[in-house]
């Protein structure tokens, strides 16, 4: 589970706080969606997760612990992140790249044992990516590419999950898969927080919405709660109206061209 | 990409040897196999024992280990700064030992301990002033990893000027033997350069083996690192240092010799190597075997006039690299 508590980040040189004072639970078991407009807050909150953010006050933690108060090496094992960009600087084997998941439990000597192994085809064949094992990185899709990096987290073996914009560039079959691996991964007992834009994916997979906009939650709750045209409109400060998905019947947002100014 | 095979290690390994048995025997004077194997016994012909046994092997040993450590401190550069045009002498190094060396010649210093102490100074100094700027110039108390490098790129560009300034007011004699230092030379080898050598290669070498996995993880970039557990500044801050002494070493051993820094991990990587901890190794094979061939042409080609071994690696390093770069576009 990860807790944040009255969070607030700050960056030098920055006026106002990037996120300030926000709270909210990511439970387990559940698919946590973190939304907003750009320059929200939502990435800083996954550095602050990360520890690469200055917090000023408040806490982030992690099943009951300050982040602050773990190392580097047990924050690892606790929480896994995809973060939003990634280039590898060299290509390398699908099946090297997702055992460097396995790093923060590698012991003195750095060399894998039989469970990293075990947990290495285990996370390839969660995430889907079994046959690209043998493959190079720099040959795969932008869709295999994201399922890659989260089998790599997967092979941390966490008990929380965040990922950053994981469906960016992806088109609806492979945007789709992914949803589907976060929510089936979320039943199956693990925190997910995804920071997303897709809000009416969002609506139909997440558990909980936390929207932010301007560093504060604007909205949090079931997602018929917090997808409601007149808090969406001042949030994204643009008309837009909410209806029923035919299919599922979720909430979905449609955004309106701008009245024409005569 | 090429898949590494086993064997390949064997190959490095036997290429390496053959090179240096080639380069024993050949030279000013040539020496057949048999008689070299004699004078590494120590027996047979005095001289032929002495050209082998004082002269040629500790210069190639020492060529050697001046190669595996400009391979291996560049593999490992390439990897932490995530970039494929990192080098040794971009970090300062260069400059700052050549600084070292060239005030040593400047004051009239002939001792050899002397002039490799100073080198070494200078370009230790150098690395401390890199990290310093970079801590300045950087956003926070973080020196980041690319503001490290461009610190580098400005404090060796410094101590350029510094030389010249320098070489400006020191005698003629003394130039040519700065000048000579910064084209990079095997020819002044003894075995306490060597031991010297060996045990600063091995001691900040085997480090960088041992720390290799971590290089794989920061080359995933800084928050991908952080979120596998690295403390990316500490680590990217350990690389760094590791790397800018191997190549501290091999400059006040040997000077100056270009590219194979650059070009050597590259080779590695052609030949399927992508995690750290082999290509590190691999970087250092492949660096001594170019570096003692390097020097065996600089011997050989034009005797009985030397040439500087810097500009032979400079040479061949160039060309190599125009194919490399079309290989990769």
């Amino acid at each position: 589970m990860i807790e944040i508590k009255d969070l607030v980040v700050a960056y030098p040189g920055r006026r106002t706080n990037a996120v300030d004072g926000v709270s909210f639970v990511s439970a387990r078991g559940r698919l946590t969606a973190l939304a907003g407009p750009n320059g929200s807050g939502k990435s800083s909150i996954v550095k602050a997760v990360l520890r690469r953010a200055d917090i000023p006050r408040g806490s982030v933690s992690v099943d009951g612990r300050d982040v602050r108060l773990l190392s580097y090496g047990e924050l690892a094992r606790k929480v896994a992140v995809v973060p939003q960009r990634e280039d590898a600087a060299f290509p390398v084997q699908v099946r090297e790249y997702v055992a460097l998941g396995r790093y923060p439990h590698l012991g003195l000597w750095r060399a894998p044992s039989r469970e990293d192994e075990l947990a290495v085809s285990e996370a390839l064949t969660q995430a889907g990516v079994d046959d690209l094992a043998d493959r190079d990185t720099d040959a795969l899709s932008g869709g295999e590419w994201q399922r890659v990096r989260i089998a790599r987290a997967l092979a941390q073996k966490t008990p929380a999950l965040v990922l950053d914009e994981p469906t960016t560039f992806l088109d609806v079959a492979h945007e789709m898969a992914i949803f589907e691996l976060l929510s089936s991964l979320a039943r199956s007992g693990l925190a997910v927080l995804l920071v997303s834009h897709q809000l009416n994916l969002v609506a139909r997979f997440a558990d909980t919405i936390v929207l932010l906009d301007q560093g504060k939650v604007a909205t949090s709750g079931s997602p018929t709660e917090v997808m409601r045209a007149d808090r969406l409109e001042s949030i994204y400060r643009w008309p837009v109206v909410v209806t029923r998905d035919p299919a599922v019947g979720a909430p979905s947002l449609v955004p309106l061209r701008r009245p024409m100014q005569l | 990409m090429r898949q590494f095979k086993g064997w390949y290690w064997m190959a490095l390994v036997a290429a390496m040897l053959l090179i240096a048995i080639v380069a024993i025997a050949r030279g000013a004077v040539s020496v057949s196999l048999a008689a070299v194997v004699d004078a590494l016994r120590g027996r047979g012909d005095p001289t032929a024992v002495a050209i082998v046994r004082d002269l040629r092997l500790p210069r190639i040993v020492l060529g050697a280990l001046v190669g595996a450590g400009l391979g291996a401190s560049g593999a490992a550069l390439q990897g932490a700064l995530r970039n494929p045009l990192a080098e040794p002498y971009l970090l300062g190094v260069s400059g700052g030992a050549a600084v070292g060396a060239v005030i040593a010649f400047a004051l009239g210093a002939t001792s050899d301990a002397l002039i490799t102490l100073a080198a070494f100074g200078g370009a230790i100094a150098a690395v401390f002033v890199a990290l310093g700027v970079a801590r300045v110039g950087g956003r926070s108390a973080r020196a980041d990893l690319r503001t490290l490098l461009i610190a580098g790129v400005i404090v060796g560009a410094f101590a350029n000027a510094a030389i010249m300034v320098a070489l400006a007011n020191t005698s003629p004699n003394n130039i040519r033997g700065a000048l000579w230092w910064m084209m990079g030379s095997a020819v002044d080898a003894n075995w306490q350069r060597v031991a010297w050598l060996a045990v600063s290669v091995l001691v900040a070498g085997g480090s960088l083996v041992y720390w290799a996995r971590e290089i794989d993880v920061l080359s995933l970039g800084e928050d991908t690192a952080a979120s596998l557990g690295v403390d990316v500044e500490r680590a990217g801050r350990r690389a760094f240092l590791l790397a800018a002494l191997l190549a501290a070493a091999t400059v006040s051993a040997a000077g100056l010799i270009g590219f194979i820094g650059l070009v050597v991990p590259h080779i590695a990587r052609g030949m399927g190597l992508r995690t750290n901890r082999p290509l590190i190794i691999a970087a250092g094979l492949i660096g001594a075997t170019l570096v003692v061939a390097a020097d065996l042409a600089a011997r050989t080609v034009a005797a009985p006039t030397e040439l500087p071994l810097g500009a032979i690696t400079a040479l061949l390093g160039v060309p190599f690299f125009l194919i490399q770069l079309r290989r990769i576009s």
